[in-house]
């Protein structure tokens, strides 16, 4: 019996660090999409294991690890995000946003397309934003987007429309 | 657009992204503080009630034996007396005042706390528009209206929003004899939730030692003590607004949502970030955290006992 349960604990400790080494770094970057900080992101890609690991004996393979891991953070940043003090307090410490505005310097230095593309992606407002990322960064479907989000697959079209048409509007600005 | 946002994720992680790179080094780090995260820290925080419940029943366990073989020699006594002295009358009729005492009830020494137990021990989920049978091999029982609760402690588990939109439509609302089981659910959840550590964001003050024995206050702790204050508050809130039925839980409830609402002023504001402000907010989480863990436990154990 002890001898079953101390395998069960192996097993369990190995999946986990399989679950970190694979999704560590993803889980990182998307939480940041969502929060823009990064200090604040490694809580969370700390946070998503810490439920994973609670929750594994729950785990019943309707997803992909990856989906399930993916729900786990898109909801605890979420939560980051609803909190009156995020919203109270970000504009106050606006580090990150003044790093993306750059200094005199920067702007002088042409940005490459891809870092352009990438700026404006992160500045749209999070539920555009966050479809863009689900859509073309994680290269989900509309479906996998749906199951992650819960946001029904006609807004989740027509947010991407809509996201679409702001980056042009960036990109117009621009010129 | 869409030749712009070809390759996306390539693009973002050369630039905006490049700094989410881990090395091994971190994901070690992350495993090393998950694999510490799981010591059943809630049931070392539940020891305490427990303890106390199992103190009680012990006295009682005594003062019953030492009374019961008082009531013995007490009656020898008497009967030998009896032919005597014509003395067993009044001792026979305060003999009869004693109530039994049940050793399968548990005893709580604060009278609001008997009531929740009680009350919540008896308490049953709703039978009626149920979708879900007992049965069913689920552990979940769900009701027409969306709400699941789960089949073992009948605390909340889900709501099904159906074809409604969470982002537009209105929640939809539990029906009233479901409302203890909302209720039930809220406070397992919160305490839960208030019982994770997120290292090292709870910690409200650094310790330096590279520098000396000077203290830092760490804002992010500070931060993260205002986030679940704030959550709690407003989920006692809504329990609140369930707990009608039972006025006991419902100033349990109110209690813990005044400290709640307190620390969430309190920690709102970081103009007097001083070492000493950090360590009372500190303190003010844990009183909060003990309120509701111990709230939750006696919950706990009157839902185990539910079908004794």
């Amino acid at each position: 019996m002890g001898e079953k349960k101390r395998e069960n604990e192996f097993e369990r400790n190995e999946l986990l660090r399989e679950l970190i080494d694979d999704y560590a770094e993803q889980i990182k970057r998307l939480a940041y999409t969502y929060v823009k900080n990064w200090a604040v992101a490694d809580d969370i890609t700390q946070e998503v294991f810490i439920s994973c690991f609670k929750n594994m004996d729950h785990f019943r393979g309707e997803s992909s690890y990856k989906t399930w891991l993916f729900k786990i953070t898109v909801n605890r940043c979420k939560d980051y995000l609803k909190s009156k003090w995020f919203r109270s307090i970000m504009p106050l410490r606006s580090d990150e946003k003044l790093k993306t505005v750059g200094s005199l310097d920067d702007n002088l230095i042409q940005k490459s397309e891809g870092e352009e593309i990438s700026q404006k992606v992160l500045s749209l407002s999070i539920k555009y934003r966050e479809v863009i990322i689900l859509f073309y960064y994680e290269d989900l479907s509309i479906q996998e987007i749906e199951e992650l989000t819960g946001i029904k697959t006609e807004t989740i079209k027509t947010r991407l429309r809509r996201a679409k048409l702001q980056l042009r509007e960036l990109y117009k600005e621009v010129e | 657009m869409d030749e712009k946002l070809k390759d996306l994720r390539s693009k973002m992680n050369e630039t905006v992204l490049k700094e989410g790179e881990v090395s091994r080094g971190y994901k070690g780090r992350i495993y090393e503080a998950v694999i510490h995260s799981k010591k059943p820290k809630r049931k070392g925080t539940r020891f305490i009630p427990v303890l106390s419940t199992a103190a009680c029943l012990i006295l009682l366990l005594i003062l019953g034996s030492y009374a019961f073989s008082n009531f013995i020699g007490t009656e020898q006594s008497l009967d030998m007396k009896e032919s005597q002295q014509n003395l067993s009358e009044d001792n026979h009729e305060s003999r009869e005042k004693e109530a039994p005492i049940d050793f399968d009830k548990k005893v709580f020494q604060n009278q609001n706390h008997q009531q929740i137990y009680d009350y919540l021990k008896a308490w049953k989920l709703p039978e009626q528009n149920r979708i879900s049978s007992e049965e069913s091999g689920s552990s979940s029982i769900t009701y027409e209206n969306g709400y699941s609760f789960s089949k073992d402690t009948g605390y909340i588990s889900s709501i099904d929003w159906g074809e409604r939109n969470p982002e537009v439509d209105e929640r939809p609302l539990p029906t009233e004899n479901q409302y203890m089981g909302v209720v039930m659910g809220y406070i397992d959840e919160k305490a839960s939730d208030i019982e994770r550590d997120l290292f090292p964001l709870l910690l409200t003050r650094y310790h330096d030692k590279e520098v000396g024995l000077s203290w830092y206050v760490n804002v992010d702790g500070i931060k993260e003590i205002h986030n679940r204050s704030e959550l709690l508050m407003k989920r006692m809130e809504v329990a609140l607004k369930y707990s009608d039925e039972l006025p006991e839980l419902k100033n349990e409830i109110e209690k813990i949502h005044i400290k709640a609402e307190t620390l969430a002023n309190a920690s709102a504001s970081l103009e007097d970030d001083s070492e000493k402000r950090a360590r009372e907010l500190e303190n003010q989480y844990e009183e909060l955290k003990s309120s509701i863990v111990q709230l939750d436990a006696l919950i706990d154990v009157a839902r185990e006992d539910k079908d004794k």
